[in-house]
């Protein structure tokens, strides 16, 4: 089949195979695949490009809208595996970047994004592959629409006259000043409509992430707990040693409730034999039914998610949104912050209940587990000198088998109740380096093609888990320098990037004279200057560029006005550079800039004495 | 001898699944909705039994994050049996009694007319998977049969 001439049926089918609602539910018809839009012939993604290349103006909507990683990762002929796909992803967005140039932002970001992901992926340690996961980058994607509306009309609502000084939840003294706060906030939604609107409309935001957190159906902690675990996994880890040493009976069909059947015993015994053995039976028939009974409550008890309080689950989130809805005294008022706010809470509260989890595996359900068998053993040795005496030693045998392994079985069944974290390589600032300059060569084909620079200088080794950060970092000051340089060609862009943690280095020196009248102690020792500088093109006025990097720089002294002016060309990268620091790294940082005829560099230092995990060598 | 391809995620099920497969032909197993996929364009088979909700790939091959879990995966396989005009039969067995979520919910008897309705030429059924019973056995034996 060759791709629809007639545009609107194209679209209609896109939109029909990017939903997601006709791709899960079979009543709406099943999601089709690129193949049904491009015809045989194509093998590979190179051949899908020159394939769609030849629909001009149409081809980009086919790139933009089908040719999405999300459909690439599912088509084999175009990559086999994620990597693969990201790839082609790249190629993609790249033709994208030449049929629609007035787009070029939007897809260079995507390819970063795309090549930053990857690279820092490289460097995480698999811990496990089956740890209780909640999607929530892919969560906020999918629902940013909502969520933005609802933090929209929060802001609308509330008035940031009241209570201006921002309070920390997480840094929460006692549960007494928490306590006056809680009544507090209940005496103002008494007397005042304003502040009940704003409460409702927080109320909304919590609530809408929360069920998305639990209950989103492709990322939600409930289909992981569904797909992963309560089908298949649950049952196959605590049966699997059971069966292995034939201590479980079988079904005749799926609605008996009599566990009779088991060829491997029924082949031992002769029909003089028949009495006694149906009396083990019953045993091991008794043994199976209680075995399965428990883990029956288990899928639907305790692995389950507890939203409202009607429903019954280990998971327990019934309590939550009314007991963040003392966020508001924190005056958020950036999206991502606050989302990643309740994430954070949400991800404690399932913690506490993933430890609740374990802590009843290793304790009652293990001690379950020793009662039944101590049960069986018992029933099977007072046929020790029956017609059966054989089977009912070789039981005991395997019953004293299976008892030794029952420690083990609880404790791999309680491991993977544990909240995927992934742990990062540490790394030195030659790999940060290393891993920017790959990045920047992906996103910009013809990045070699400028002059540049990169040094990194101290041996130390910094912690893995502020690896992404600064690289996503370094990436956005690298980008920024390359798009604001004011050439057209890479071949024109002189550009240096200098990592130093060094304390005889010049610039260290000097920039720690610079602080010498901060309040706060700057230790050259511990400074971690990067520093990335670029070339301007002769057609750039200094002075505007002077003038406008002032006024950012003046805004960023106060995070709600930089917010605000963050929509400035430039102003958005010096917003992303505040949060990350502030809210993912906590760590003291400085930021420094000079336009002088020519060049522009900004510096960045930060007091890594948290981060470093190794002495210099 | 028949050729099966069973493409299944959850180690134990397929060890049991595949040890009863045996008797009616050489069984080719494989872990992911990518990895059947590229078995179903290298060879043809007579059988193809799969299990409806899969990961992407092999969860030995990539990193969690990049990892989907489809859980309509059988559902793209049959499609590029379709697309192939293929006529291998294929089988579902899911230890799910309902699959999908909330307004996307469905049983495994509706999604079995369902199959029936849009697939008919190659899919011959499916079979609930309960460990502890012998019937997803002699269901499965049956539907094997009946077509053999």
């Amino acid at each position: 089949m060759r791709i629809a001439k007639n545009y609107a049926i194209i679209k209609v089918q896109c939109e029909r195979f990017n939903s997601t609602y006709a791709r899960l539910n079979p009543a709406l018809g099943f999601e089709s695949r690129i193949s049904k839009y491009i015809s045989g012939g194509i093998n590979n993604s190179v051949d899908m490009i020159d394939y769609i290349d030849q629909y001009d103006i149409k081809s980009i909507f086919l790139f933009e809208n089908i040719c999405t990683l999300d459909v690439i990762k599912r088509d084999i002929r175009l990559a086999k595996t994620a990597t693969e796909a990201s790839d082609v992803r790249i190629m993609v967005l790249q033709k994208l970047i030449e049929y629609n140039p007035s787009r070029q932002e939007d897809y260079l970001s995507e390819i970063s994004w795309l090549t930053t992901k990857r690279e820092i992926n490289n460097r995480i340690h698999l811990v496990s592959q089956r740890k209780v996961f909640v999607d929530v980058e892919r969560i906020k994607q999918e629902k940013q629409e909502l969520f933005e509306e609802d933090f929209q009309k929060y802001l609308m609502f509330k008035s940031f006259n009241k209570d201006i000084e921002g309070f920390d939840v997480t840094d929460e003294t006692t549960i007494f000043a928490i306590k006056q706060i809680v009544n507090s906030m209940n005496e103002d939604i008494k007397q005042n409509i304003l502040y009940s609107q704003t409460i409702i409309a927080l109320k909304d935001l919590i609530a809408d992430i929360t069920y998305e957190f639990v209950h989103n159906e492709h990322y939600g902690l409930d289909t992981f707990l569904s797909s992963r675990i309560r089908h298949g996994y649950c049952k196959s880890q605590l049966t699997k040693e059971l069966r292995e040493f034939h201590l479980m009976l079988t079904t005749l069909d799926d609605e008996s409730p009599n566990y009779n059947v088991y060829q491997f015993w029924d082949d031992k015994v002769n029909v003089e034999e028949e009495n006694d053995y149906c009396i083990l039976k019953n045993s091991l028939s008794e043994f199976t039914r209680s075995i399965e009974e428990k883990i029956q409550e288990i899928r639907r008890k305790w692995i389950r998610v507890r939203l409202s309080k009607d429903e019954v689950g280990m998971f327990d989130y019934t309590s939550f949104v009314s007991s963040m809805l003392i966020i508001d005294k924190q005056n958020i008022i950036d999206f991502d912050l606050m989302y990643n706010n309740i994430i954070f809470s949400l991800w404690n509260i399932t913690n506490e209940s993933l430890s609740r989890i374990r802590d009843r595996i290793n304790t009652e359900l293990k001690s379950f587990y020793y009662e039944k068998l101590d049960v069986l053993e018992y029933e099977v040795k007072k046929l020790e000198n029956s017609s059966v005496k054989g089977l009912a030693q070789e039981l005991s045998n395997n019953i004293t088998m299976c008892r030794a392994k029952i420690s083990t079985i609880m404790s791999e069944f309680a491991n993977i109740f544990y909240k995927d974290d992934v742990v990062y390589e540490d790394y030195t600032l030659n790999d940060l380096i290393t891993t920017c300059m790959g990045i920047e060569k992906q996103i910009h084909v013809d990045f070699e093609d400028a002059i540049i620079e990169a040094n990194a200088k101290g041996n130390v080794r910094l912690s893995g888990s502020s690896f992404s950060y600064f690289v996503e970092i370094i990436i956005m000051l690298l980008n920024n320098a390359v798009s604001h340089a004011g050439y057209s060609s890479m071949k024109d862009i002189e550009l240096s990037l200098n990592i130093c943690m060094d304390e005889n280095d010049p610039t260290v020196i000097e920039i720690v004279k610079a602080l010498a009248n901060d309040k706060r102690n700057w230790m050259k020792e511990n400074l971690l200057v990067t520093t990335v500088k670029n070339n301007l093109s002769p057609e750039k006025d200094i002075e505007t560029i002077r003038l406008k990097v002032a006024e950012i720089f003046e805004y960023a002294k106060d995070a709600q006005k930089l917010k605000y002016y963050s929509t400035l060309e430039g102003g958005s990268g010096l917003y992303k550079i505040y949060k990350t620091i502030n809210y993912n790294m906590s760590v003291p940082y400085v930021i420094l800039y000079s336009v002088e005829e020519g060049s522009f560099s900004l510096t960045l230092a930060v007091d890594a004495s948290n981060l470093i995990t190794k002495e210099r060598a | 001898m028949n050729s099966i391809l069973y493409i299944e995620d959850e180690e134990v099920k397929a060890k049991e699944v595949d040890s009863f497969l045996s008797s009616f032909g050489d069984v080719m197993l494989e872990k992911s909705l990518n990895s059947g996929i590229r078995a179903i364009r290298d060879n043809v088979y007579d059988f193809i039994l799969l299990d409806m909700s899969l990961p992407l790939y092999d969860y030995d091959c990539e990193y969690e994050e990049e990892n989907d879990f489809e859980t309509f995966a059988g559902i793209d396989i049959l499609e590029e049996l379709m697309r192939q005009n293929r006529n291998d039969k294929v089988i579902v067995i899911t230890a799910f009694d309902i699959l999908g979520e909330g307004e996307n919910e469905i049983t495994i008897d509706q999604l079995n007319s369902k199959l029936l309705e849009e697939y008919k030429d190659i899919y011959l059924g499916i079979i609930y998977y309960d460990s502890s019973s012998l019937e997803w056995r002699r269901n499965l034996k049956s539907i094997m049969e009946d077509f053999v």
